[in-house]
């Protein structure tokens, strides 16, 4: 009784968008690499959102349920494209030997999401794929000014200073990374 | 099969502020001592805020119900739409899966 309670007073629409905007911050701060400490919580604000966002009361809210059903019936194939893009570009050979079963069984979660999109996709009628051209070109104009302003940004700024020369140390250390890379003795010149 | 020019602006503005919204996101996530990132966040702003009047604009409904429906219906509008990316996804992992990265000599 208690969980259904909690269950039907976080079905808001507050609390729906919240999830969505967890998702894309969990995205976003897993994308921004091991370099910043936050990464570390991408992924674990992601399946937060992800989590938040499925609850099954969402679907009796109003304007929102559509969407949830479109994300919920999306999801199969979605998950499966992601973890079978993940397990090829692990098994690929572009940065080291081939990993054989990581790329099979990616490519079998693959031909997975490609099925099962081709099923979903079937369902859709042709004011549907318009209504999706309509919002596509929204989304793509929105990344347009985006780069836009990025452009601006990148025109009209100057640098600050130069670089200080390289110390003793940090010669030595570029010096060996060359050889070790070149090949060769560089020497001390 | 006609096309409504109202309901074409509305998926487009919900497109729109989805773009918007999610760059905000991304920016104040990213934010970091070489950032730059008032005159993109400025963009995306403005832009959001002229949807989301836009949106009240062109619909009966209070401008919070109509954003939320403008916003609502281009998300469905775009997962709808997602299963053609599919073929292009493919078609980069197909690449991947067959190309070594040269190497260093």
């Amino acid at each position: 009784m208690a969980e259904s309670t909690l269950l039907t007073s976080l079905a808001h629409p507050a609390v729906f968008w919240a999830s969505l905007v967890v998702i894309s911050a969990g995205v976003c701060l897993h994308r921004m690499g091991p370099a910043f400490n936050r990464s570390r919580f991408g992924s674990p604000l992601a399946f937060l959102g992800l989590a938040t966002l499925l609850l099954p009361n969402h679907r009796t809210i109003h304007p929102e349920g559509p969407v949830y059903d479109s994300i919920s019936g999306a999801l199969l194939w979605l998950a499966a494209a992601l973890i079978g893009s993940f397990l090829v570009l692990r098994g690929a050979p572009t940065y080291g030997s081939w990993r054989k079963i990581e790329l099979a069984s990616g490519w079998g979660f693959i031909s997975l999401s490609l099925y099962a999109s081709i099923s979903e996709f079937s369902n859709i009628d042709s004011s549907e794929i318009l209504h999706g051209i309509f919002a596509m070109t929204g989304f793509l104009s929105g990344l347009a000014i985006f780069l836009a302003g990025v452009w601006v940004s990148e025109r009209f700024s100057t640098i600050d200073d130069e670089s200080e020369p390289l110390s003793p140390d940090e010669e030595t250390l570029v010096r060996t990374i060359l050889a070790r890379r070149i090949g060769g003795d560089l020497g001390g010149n | 099969m006609g096309i409504d020019i109202y309901q074409f602006l509305a998926y487009f503005s919900g497109g729109l502020m989805i773009s918007s919204a999610y760059l905000v996101t991304h920016l104040i996530c990213t934010l970091n001592p070489h950032h730059r990132p008032v005159a993109p966040l400025l963009a995306c702003v403005s832009t959001f805020t002229m949807c989301v009047l836009f949106s009240g604009h062109i619909s009966n409904d209070s401008v919070k119900l109509s954003t939320r429906e403008s916003v609502s219906d281009a998300m469905v509008g775009i997962v709808g739409f997602l299963p053609l990316f599919l073929p292009l996804l493919c078609y980069a992992l197909a690449l991947a899966s067959i190309r070594s990265r040269p190497r260093d000599y």
